[in-house]
């Protein structure tokens, strides 16, 4: 794994920005030392001076400090092309990759951190280094001039620098290994923080705040959160500010020494008093730029360091994506018109960072043309069981095969081209009606199926009242989108779903009600469904949706527990299906 | 400029104490400048005129001051900056945050479903940390100016004309200033739009819940590309904002030649007329950059006072949303009419249709009332009504014989616990989540034994109504448990609930988020019904309360809702026809109307809507003949 994305290469595509603020930069140090040329010459003759000289040297003086004014807009506005150049450079890799990873991956806290760095400004962090470069480059330029000009005269300085760079380095040592702890302490308190105050204004928690009245509780908690960590960061940063402050005052030495090592000389008469007083201004900006080696250029590029390795994690993240054909991607074989048979045999599976698997030693079978209802208590596994059929995540242990086929070995497109699938916390898209229901087989849209997906969930008459028919917006993304109540948006979810053509259907039953009736016609719609080349698979924790199923799978402790249909099933006095049946049909009674 | 008054006003007396100290820490950084500038000016004078009668001492010293000096003002500033943020700022954000927070809760419910609403807040959360950005600024701003008055001043003393070269220094900074600071304001707000919109697009893409069914449709670069267009549009307002800057800075940058030429010729002619020493003159070329440096930053302080003065505004405009609210609390006795409503009608702010429409209702304490129907027929908006959440936009609504508006909201809710379909899932420990529903129980102790004033009435009006010792639980009994009195009920309210963790409930965080234990879908439900068991009050709200439990357990807990509700009035809102049975009323409603009300019995007799659609959902567990 190489460093693929450095500032260089974002920047080489188009160099005129970087180079042109390099040269830039440089010009400014070179003004710098001649500045001292200048002044010192001056200031060594200037009561013999003509006052045509003292003329030419006042505009000579004026000029320098015209030059760095210019300079100044002419570099931000060099900063900006380049921070922009970086951003649109940066966006696209970041969002490109972010669209392939795997959902599976995305599981892992620590990646989802990695991508919520990456999507906070990393082009800052980027153009912090590319600056901390060019800062240190003109800094370098300036103090190899100032230092020719004085070691001539005295080349004990040479050895003072050199001792205090070395005792530079040490202080700074100190406050790397203070700086990178802190600044990760510091996210995570303040995510805590986030997350308490969040609650306070949360829209699905603002009945239960307001009627419960804990306010003043959370806020309490956020008060204590807050003080603590103010606390426990508050010593870290005294020293590490101290140790700022002893830096600080090492570099002043720099130019302060100056005064005192150059006095001598200049009382016997060795140097001449011009350069004394002209050089004290380079010398002080050198100490500043000392400085700003330490406290900005150096952990800026530190950052940019941290956040190209970000990228360079982002980019070894696995990834499980496709391309519908019609967007530019290739057909994948379509499986769905020979499929026969799905299977599984002894499949295991843990969440990352779990001990107990979720699944284990399931086996199943599913075959076209049939009915399956999937049964069991929540968090029984069926959600991950669906995840795991479909190929999104991958089994610890066991196969999944279609007709024979390992679906590891196939491609992942292909794979997909065989299901269509409403997830528990399907997704609601802050985008058209439209883009709802057709996102689920992106192409050459076609209207009729796309209508008659909508009439098939029950979404007809909805359609038509809203404003803009199937282009209207949909969630408070934009201004003047229509709000969905729960229930709408799960009929749009249908929709999508009857929308894909596939050879296995499966929906997973949020676990937030529906009205009686919308799920009596779900029950209904879905068993319709129900055709030669297709197989049905409805996942549900209301037993009354499983009747009519050709076979209930009964899921707990990882596995298929019972299968049959539901006479089979009832028969088993002791069957945990039969248990499940009575105690939910006793509400009825 | 009316903003930073009012930032101002709001800020500098909420923590008078700590902001003297942090002025006073601040205070060197205006003075010392100036003794710096006096001490090189020796220093080069000094260097100028040597004389070997002198020792090499009486030279060196001013430099070993000059030195002490700069360390001097190096420290205060650190010290003033650590107290800032940790001493000062941090509790007036804190403040702040309160004032933001007990406004949200105050706001009626129907804000919460507006975008503005939101918008509002997120702009006022970040405003109150303007607010402090203000008040720091105004701090800063004094400590430059002080240091402006020194330096000028010390510069004034060496010869008057240099308070034009004073004024020839500073000027440009401050047109520069100026039209810089126009040109930036309206740019984050021009960029709210797109930054919302990349957020979203990204957020899909980025998280495993809807990660996995982007992947199974394979429109990861559709989604993609939705993010890169936002990406595009901003980066493109950015950079027309770019090229104005540029042009502006230019134009700056001439200005600023001009004027400070003009002062170079000034001290170069004082020089040469010899009406500075040369030490008067090193300290010149110095305080260009002092002077410029410190009038640049009494300039940006000012601007980003006008600047964050303006985005405080957002601020204000939260704590200025006018809340309706009345001022008489409720008292509900047992037998009497709790609530009637008189051809109500409600519909939410900004929309055409009712939600309901003609509602004419009366409840008495201690009734049970059931309200089924369609998704959208009303059901969650009439229970929001009843339990106070909701002014009618129409017709007479009254609680406990008092007009609706003349009630104090909170006095409302002082009655009522609740179950809501969407329940929180609070990432605190386990006895937290529950302490949510009742956190004055929890602050006030254990409160089982029936403290004196309205709690206990309320308490009463339970135990008179003939609850069951089941229900009731440890109510009346005192016992020491063994990690306090508060805990006890907090357990007690778990056990209710059959929710049965092993771990302490005060150590146990929940949720994976902050390295806590995440708990199954069913878990968290039976949290919330614990956290409604903790919250005694004499009128219960169940909106959906089984939503995300097993069915195997669902009978189960409905009948102990069911005991829980007994000698209370009770509001259920559900789907699930079955759990209707018991309600001494059943609301059938459609289209926002009431189509049917009666008992189960008279319902069922009736034949009409409510039985066809018991039939509808009764039908998949009838046994099938085949």
């Amino acid at each position: 794994m190489g460093r693929n994305d450095t500032v260089w290469k974002l920047l080489g595509g188009k160099p005129w920005a970087p180079l042109g603020a390099g040269c830039l930069v440089v010009a400014g140090a070179a003004c710098n030392v001649a500045e001292v040329v200048v002044l010192e010459e001056f200031v060594d003759g200037f009561q013999d001076f003509s006052r045509l000289r003292i003329l030419l040297f006042a505009v000579l003086l004026a000029g320098f400090y015209g030059f760095r004014y210019f300079q100044t807009p002419l570099l931000e506005r060099l900063n900006h092309l380049v921070g922009l150049q970086l951003r649109a450079a940066l966006d696209r890799k970041v969002a490109e990759k972010a669209a392939r990873i795997s959902a599976a991956a995305l599981e892992e806290e620590e990646n989802q951190a990695l991508l919520g760095r990456l999507q906070n400004e990393p082009e800052r962090r980027y153009a912090g280094g590319f600056f901390a470069v060019l800062q240190i480059l003109g800094g370098a330029v300036g103090t190899a001039g100032v230092f020719a000009l004085i070691l001539e005269h005295v080349p004990v300085y040479l050895l003072i620098v050199v001792l205090l760079l070395g005792l530079m380095a040490v202080v700074f040592r100190l406050i790397g290994r203070y700086k990178v702890t802190m600044y990760h302490s510091r996210q995570e308190i303040a995510r805590r923080g986030d997350y308490l105050s969040g609650i306070l204004f949360d829209r699905s928690l603002a009945q239960e705040k307001k009627l419960f009245g804990y306010t003043g509780y959370i806020q309490k908690l956020y008060r204590e959160e807050t003080i603590a960590s103010g606390k426990s960061m508050r010593k870290s940063i005294l020293i590490s500010n101290l140790i700022l402050w002893l830096y600080d005052n090492i570099t002043y030495l720099f130019s302060a020494s100056a005064y005192l090592l150059f006095l001598p000389p200049l009382y016997q008469g060795e140097m001449n008093l011009g350069l004394y007083i002209a050089v004290i201004p380079a010398l002080v900006r050198m100490g500043e730029f000392f400085v700003a080696v330490g406290s900005s250029c150096l952990p800026a590029y530190r950052e940019y360091l941290a956040c190209l390795e970000d990228m360079n994690r982002l980019n070894a993240l696995p990834e499980q994506y496709y391309v519908p054909e019609k967007e530019g991607g290739k057909r994948p074989k379509n499986l769905s018109d020979q499929f026969h048979e799905i299977k599984g045999e002894n499949l295991v599976f843990r969440y990352p960072g779990q001990e107990k698997p979720v699944i284990e030693g399931l086996n199943f079978t599913f075959q076209s043309g049939r009915n399956y209802a999937l049964v069991g208590e929540n968090g029984c596994g069926k959600s991950t069981f669906i995840k795991l059929l479909m190929g999104l995540y991958q089994p610890e242990k066991g196969v999944i095969t279609v007709d024979g086929e390992d679906i590891r070995t196939m491609e992942f497109g292909r794979l997909q081209g065989l299901f269509s699938a409403v997830f528990q916390d399907f997704n609601r898209y802050d985008y058209t009606i439209r883009e709802n229901i057709v996102l689920s087989d992106l192409g050459e849209e076609e209207e009729e199926r796309m209508q008659s997906a909508a009439s098939e969930a029950g979404l007809d008459a909805w359609i038509a009242s809203c404003p803009e028919g199937y282009d209207t917006r949909l969630g408070n993304l934009e201004e003047g989108g229509v709000n969905l109540s729960g229930g709408q948006w799960q009929r749009l979810s249908i929709a999508r779903l009857l929308y894909r053509r596939a050879g296995i259907c499966i929906w997973d039953e949020p676990t937030a009600a529906m009205d009686p009736l919308a799920e009596s016609w779900l029950y209904g719609t879905f068993q319709k469904k129900k055709s030669r080349n297709r197989l049905n698979l409805f996942v549900t924790h209301r037993l009354g949706a499983a009747v009519g199923a050709d076979e209930i799978c009964v899921m707990g402790e990882g596995r298929f527990l019972e299968q049959g249909n539901h006479e089979e099933l009832m028969k088993k006095a002791e069957g945990v299906y039969r248990r499940m049946f009575e105690a939910q049909k006793g509400m009825y009674q | 400029m009316r903003n930073v008054g009012k930032a101002l006003k709001l800020i500098l007396p909420m923590e008078p104490f700590r902001l003297g100290a942090y002025l006073l820490l601040s205070l060197p950084g205006a003075l010392l400048p100036a003794v710096m500038l006096y001490l090189q000016q020796r220093i080069v004078d000094g260097a100028a005129s040597l004389s070997p009668e002198r020792p090499l001492f009486f030279y060196i010293k001013p430099v070993l001051l000059l030195m002490g000096t700069y360390m001097l003002l190096k420290l205060f500033r650190l010290l003033a900056l650590q107290y800032m943020e940790f001493g000062y700022f941090r509790y007036i954000l804190l403040d702040l945050d309160d004032k933001i927070h007990e406004k949200s809760a105050r706001v009626p419910l129907e804000y919460y479903d507006n975008a503005a609403y939101y918008q509002t807040v997120q702009r006022a959360k970040q405003a109150s940390t303007f607010l402090v950005f203000t008040a720091n600024l105004a701090v800063m701003s004094l400590v430059a100016a002080g240091s402006l008055l020194s330096v000028g001043g010390y510069l004034a003393a060496m010869h008057p004309l240099l308070l034009l070269f004073v004024a020839a220094v500073s000027i440009p900074v401050g047109v520069e200033k100026y039209l810089g600071a126009k040109g930036q304001a309206s740019l984050a707000q021009d960029m709210a739009q797109v930054v919302r919109r990349k957020k979203y697009a990204f957020g899909l893409l980025a998280e495993a819940g809807s990660k996995k069914e982007i992947a199974h449709h394979g429109v990861g670069a559709y989604v993609a590309d939705k993010y890169l267009k936002a990406c595009e549009e901003a980066d493109e307002r950015e950079e027309q904002y770019g090229v104005q800057a540029g042009r502006r800075g230019l134009l700056c940058a001439g200005v600023k030649t001009l004027a400070h030429s003009l002062a170079v010729f000034m001290m170069v002619w004082l020089l040469g007329s010899g009406r500075i020493t040369l030490g008067g003159f090193s300290v010149l070329l110095s305080s260009f950059a002092l002077l410029s440096g410190t009038f640049s930053q009494l300039f940006d302080h000012g601007g980003e006072i006008l600047k964050t003065g303006a985005m405080s505004e957002a601020f204000f405009a939260l704590m200025d949303l006018e809340v309706r609210d009345g001022t008489e609390d409720l008292t509900l006795d047992k037998g009497r009419e709790a609530v009637r409503l008189e051809g109500v009608s409600y519909r939410y702010p900004g929309s055409e249709a009712y939600a309901l429409r003609d509602i004419s209702l009366s409840i008495k304490t201690g009734e049970k009332i059931a309200i089924v129907g369609e998704n959208g027929a009303g059901k969650t908006t009439l229970a929001k009504l009843l339990s106070g959440f909701l002014l009618p936009s129409e017709g007479r609504m009254e609680l406990g014989g008092i007009p609706r508006e003349q009630l104090r909201e909170e006095g409302i809710f002082d009655w009522i616990s609740a179950v809501y379909q969407e329940f929180g899932r609070y990432k605190l420990t386990l006895a937290q989540n529950v302490i949510l529903g009742d956190t004055g129980a929890a602050e006030e102790g254990d409160c089982s034994e029936n403290p004196a004033g309205k709690a206990g009435d309320r308490e009463n009006i339970r135990m008179e109504e003939g609850c069951t010792p089941e229900n009731v639980g440890a109510v009346g009994k005192k016992e020491t448990a063994p990690w306090g009195s508060g805990g006890k009920r907090i357990r007690e309210a778990l056990d209710w609930a059959d929710l049965f963790l092993e771990e302490d409930p005060e150590q146990m965080l929940l949720g994976r988020e902050f390295g806590g234990r995440e708990l199954s879908g069913g878990q968290w439900q039976r949290l919330a019904l614990a956290r409604s068991y903790y919250r005694r009050r004499p009128v219960l709200f169940f909106d959906e309360p089984t939503a995300a439990i097993d069915p195997l357990e669902e009978a189960a807990l409905y009948g102990k809702l069911e005991k829980l509700a007994a000698g209370r009035t009770l509001v259920l809102v559900t789907h699930r026809l079955g759990a209707v049975r018991q309600a001494d009323r059943i609301l059938l409603l459609e289209g926002g109307k009431i189509a049917e009300a009666g008992s189960f019995t008279q319902l069922m007799e009736r034949k009409g809507r409510f039985y066809r659609i018991w039939n509808e959902q009764t039908k998949w567990y009838k046994e099938r003949k085949e």
